[in-house]
């Protein structure tokens, strides 16, 4: 002890030769610290609560969940009266002009470079009621849109679908597949032609494909081939469309271990049809996601340009995934996690090839390791939230005809814009 | 002043110090200190307060609670909004004269200034038009007349 205030004092007399000024004495002559730190402390307190006032005055003053709400009501005001729908709702003059005709002005983006930010988002959907449907699935008698669409994508990509009409299906997996084609369109088209579908596709760029956004991308016939996450997508079944629709035997409880393919039932190379397995469970509980692929690219004349940009395994080369690819699919299933409250590991983000003996997406080339890693670092990150930060306001209620017919009306209205500071 | 002993004893800087029956100096030190911390504190303070009350805040806080009001109003409304701190704020920030137009409302975009450099806007949805808008330095008042829908 009486060394350590030895030394204590041999440091502080050393510290005040340096700095004298600094060192305060007391009436015995003994150093005293205190000053000096506590300053420092105070500082450091001080320069916290500036940073802090910074961040917060520094922030938008939010008020998108209010403008969403005035939204929302305007339009309701507008298409419905005292419980009855508007009689011009289902004219074609209503459908082109809804906005004038409901007096919303969302052209405000004009203003100064404002039309480069997403703004808004309107949607109004109606449907004809029908009390033995537990769901709306394509008896929707109206659609109406407007504003920046991919605030809506952001919203379908975040926002759990807490309305009483949708079907929130349970799912405990994400299957991963590869196109195997060269492009989002020759994939969504084979994918549509033969009655299969998918939730959704990520391009070499990392761009995202899902049913909100589809016609942007694909042609208004093969927009089928993607669903809402809320309707089962047909991704992971047991029935092999490229051969005439061959319903392939379900594999045998020794195939399958936890759910999944055990590794011995593995049929990597063409093998003969009779030793096809499935496991036909996965479709009602897995969300599908095809990364554009073109998996397999040539096993002999190796220097053709067809096998540039690839790897080799075991003699066959495969077409590497984009790291854009790679980043938008971590995104994607983190989001979809945080929504399900799904797992991150190889039990729940599964490939293809491991429900399924005649698959092998996404393929030797897809980076797993990597992927999971950058997964695992989004743990709890929901993506898409920052884009809308509680502008949403999404309703259903019940209306009538003047025949006394019922409909529901669904509107939902997303606010993203920013105010101009100059 | 003379002390027990009857010695004469004169007025200097260190004899006012407070002493201890020892006669040593009585925390001298941490009175400074004590000084020293509340002037700290009080330069914190008066920095939130300017912080929450300056010219920036309220120029996006006006021009959002008007879009707001605007977003909600109806054909044929006159509408009165306290903006008596907007006024005080652009008295300091524009001076005392050019108070008239720190409100504006131009398509759709409410513009407020307070400061002589910068400004906020925000746009409303509401296809409404304004046939009078006004500030009432009075009062503290700005008061917004809306006629019928546009187009």
């Amino acid at each position: 002890m009486g060394r350590t205030h030895a030394s204590a004092r041999g440091f502080a007399k050393s510290f005040q030769d340096k700095v004298p000024h600094l060192l305060i004495k007391n009436k015995r002559g003994a150093d005293k610290f205190l000053s000096i730190f506590w300053f420092l402390i105070l500082f450091l307190v001080a320069g916290a609560i500036v940073y802090m006032a910074f961040l917060f005055y520094g922030s938008p003053f939010n008020i998108r969940n209010t403008e969403g709400q005035i939204l929302g009501d305007k339009i309701a005001d507008c298409i419905t009266s005292k419980g009855y729908l508007n009689d011009a709702v289902f004219s074609p003059e209503f459908k082109n002009n809804f906005l004038d005709a409901c007096h919303i002005n969302l052209n405000t983006e004009d203003f100064s470079d404002w039309k480069n930010n997403a703004q808004y988002y309107v949607g109004v959907e109606v449907y004809k009621f029908d009390e033995t449907i537990p769901r709306l699935t394509g008896d929707e008698l109206l659609g109406l849109s407007a504003g920046d669409i991919n605030l809506k994508t952001a919203w379908e990509l975040t926002i759990p679908k807490t309305n009483i009409f949708s079907y929130k299906r349970n799912i405990d997996t994400v299957v991963i597949h590869a196109t195997e084609g060269g492009t989002a369109l020759s994939a969504s088209q084979e994918i549509s032609i033969q009655g299969l579908s998918i939730h959704y596709m990520i391009n070499r760029n990392g761009g995202l494909i899902s049913a909100e956004n589809a016609n942007s991308f694909v042609p208004s016939q093969y927009v089928n081939a993607f669903k809402p996450e809320s309707e089962i997508a047909q991704q992971a079944g047991c029935i092999d469309t490229r051969n005439n629709n061959m319903l392939i035997p379900a594999c045998s409880q020794s195939c399958v271990a936890d759910g999944l393919l055990a590794t011995s039932c593995q049929v990597l190379s063409n093998p003969p049809q009779s030793s096809y397995c499935c496991i036909n469970t996965f479709n009602p509980r897995s969300i599908g996601i095809e990364l554009v692929n073109l998996g397999s690219l040539c096993t002999t004349n190796q220097n053709s340009k067809y096998c540039q940009g690839s790897i080799d395994v075991n003699g066959e080369k495969w077409e590497t995934y984009s790291e854009a690819q790679i980043n938008a699919l971590a995104n994607l299933v983190s989001d979809i996690s945080s929504r399900y409250g799904l797992p991150l590991d190889r039990e729940h983000i599964i490939g293809h090839y491991q429900i399924a003996t005649h698959k092998t997406d996404p393929g030797p080339a897809f980076p797993w390791d990597e992927f999971m890693s950058k997964l695992s670092s989004k743990q709890g990150v929901s993506t898409a939230s920052s884009i809308l930060a509680g502008g949403q306001q999404q309703r259903s209620f019940y209306a009538l005809d003047s025949g006394g017919n019922q409909y529901i009306v669904k509107i939902l209205t997303l606010v993203g814009k920013i105010g101009k500071n100059e | 002043m003379n002390n027990k002993k009857g010695e004469n004893k004169k007025f200097s800087p260190c004899n006012f110090y407070p002493k201890n029956r020892r006669g040593a100096t009585l925390l001298v030190e941490n009175i400074i200190f004590i000084i020293l911390n509340l002037v700290f504190i009080a330069i914190l303070i008066f920095f939130l307060i300017s912080k929450s009350g300056g010219a920036a805040v309220l120029e996006e806080k006006y021009a959002k609670e008007i879009a707001l009001v605007l977003d909600s109003a109806k054909p044929g409304m006159m509408i009165t909004l306290g903006v008596g701190d907007a006024i005080k704020a652009g008295k300091s920030g524009l001076g005392e004269n050019n108070i008239d137009n720190i409100i504006s409302i131009n398509k759709n975009v409410v513009t407020v200034k307070l400061r002589e450099k910068g400004e906020y806007s925000y746009s409303f949805f509401n296809n409404i038009s304004i046939t009078k808008n006004y500030l009432n330095k009075d009062t503290g008042e700005y008061v917004i007349f809306t006629g019928d829908y546009n187009g």
